[in-house]
């Protein structure tokens, strides 16, 4: 169908070279390799070709590029040299010198929090000692009573109540020292963080 | 080598003080085993014994060895624990120095 084509059929909206019957010419390959045809990659915004025939403007479309490679500008980021001399050149006087002052760590919260802290591992290691006398007093209260050992009834020696209370007085005791235990350990824990700045 | 916190020496105090008790409750229990009675009725001291003897079996044998060894673990945990701060703050000083310093060169280079 198109084998009838001569060079005047060339569509003056497509690159010729990729048309049939181009004859290339020395000044027109330069010509291409160099800037190529304004009208030879369409835009986007001009999907089809008005009917009246005129082209219109086409923002240009590198294809190619006649420069040599060592000569072609590519971007790349700045080596630190280049950013040292330009920070001794011209310092930025935009930045202001207050945002690398010390920051204050201080803060009023973080005492108040730290008291609030303090004051309930001093609880809960008032709440531990107390576990661990009341559980003893308990437990020792039921055990001296001689009614617990000659089984006389009439003395007022509860037996359910005082075994309750010697099955109660060991956990109570436990309790108490593993609260104890803990409550000093995160005291020592928490005064090593404050001794060292945190 | 850093001062212990007075919790630590708490810790040190509560785990030594257990186990010397627990010894003394030991040795306290066997002598009593020799301790014989008569009569219809124990006598009071008899009866404090074996209150005692009951206290010692069933709660303060156990709990002491409870606080000896708790207490000796909170020493080992507290005392590896304020190592390791104390390696990262040395190493956080370090860097803080020298952010300092670069800081400074950055300032020093702005006022200029």
């Amino acid at each position: 169908m198109s084998e009838g084509r001569s060079a005047q059929d060339i569509d003056p909206r497509f690159d010729p070279r990729f048309q049939r019957g181009y004859v290339p010419s020395p000044e027109s390959e330069a010509a291409s390799v160099a800037t190529p045809p304004q009208n030879v990659v369409r835009s986007p915004q001009a999907p089809t070709a008005p009917a009246s025939g005129r082209i219109p403007p086409v923002p240009p479309v590198a294809v190619r590029s006649a420069e040599p490679a060592e000569h072609a500008h590519v971007a790349m980021p700045p080596t630190t040299s280049e950013i040292r001399s330009a920070d001794a050149a011209a310092p930025d006087a935009s930045v202001d010198p207050a945002v690398f002052a010390e920051p204050d760590l201080d803060g009023v919260d973080e005492a108040e929090e730290r008291r609030t802290r303090w004051r309930w591992l001093w609880i809960a290691l008032g709440a531990g000692v107390g576990c661990v006398l009341l559980g003893v007093g308990l437990f020792w209260s039921y055990a001296s009573d001689p009614g617990g050992y000659m089984g006389r009834p009439g003395t007022g020696y509860d037996a359910t109540l005082a075994q309750f209370a010697m099955s109660l007085a060991p956990g109570l005791v436990q309790a108490g020292v593993i609260g104890v235990v803990v409550a000093l350990a995160s005291m020592a824990i928490f005064g090593r963080r404050r001794d060292s700045g945190r | 080598m850093r001062a212990p916190h007075p919790a630590q020496i708490a810790l040190g105090a509560i785990c030594v003080l257990a186990l010397v008790g627990l010894w003394w409750i030991t040795t306290a229990m066997l002598e009593m085993q020799s301790v014989s009675w008569s009569g219809e009725e124990p006598s009071d001291e008899i009866i404090a014994m074996w209150a005692f003897q009951n206290l010692a079996y069933t709660l303060l044998m156990p709990a002491l060895a409870l606080a000896s060894v708790a207490s000796a673990l909170g020493l080992v945990f507290t005392w590896s624990f304020s190592t390791a701060l104390r390696r990262r703050s040395d190493r956080r000083h370090v860097s803080d120095r020298r952010d300092v310093s670069d800081r400074r060169e950055v300032r020093d280079r702005l006022e200029r």
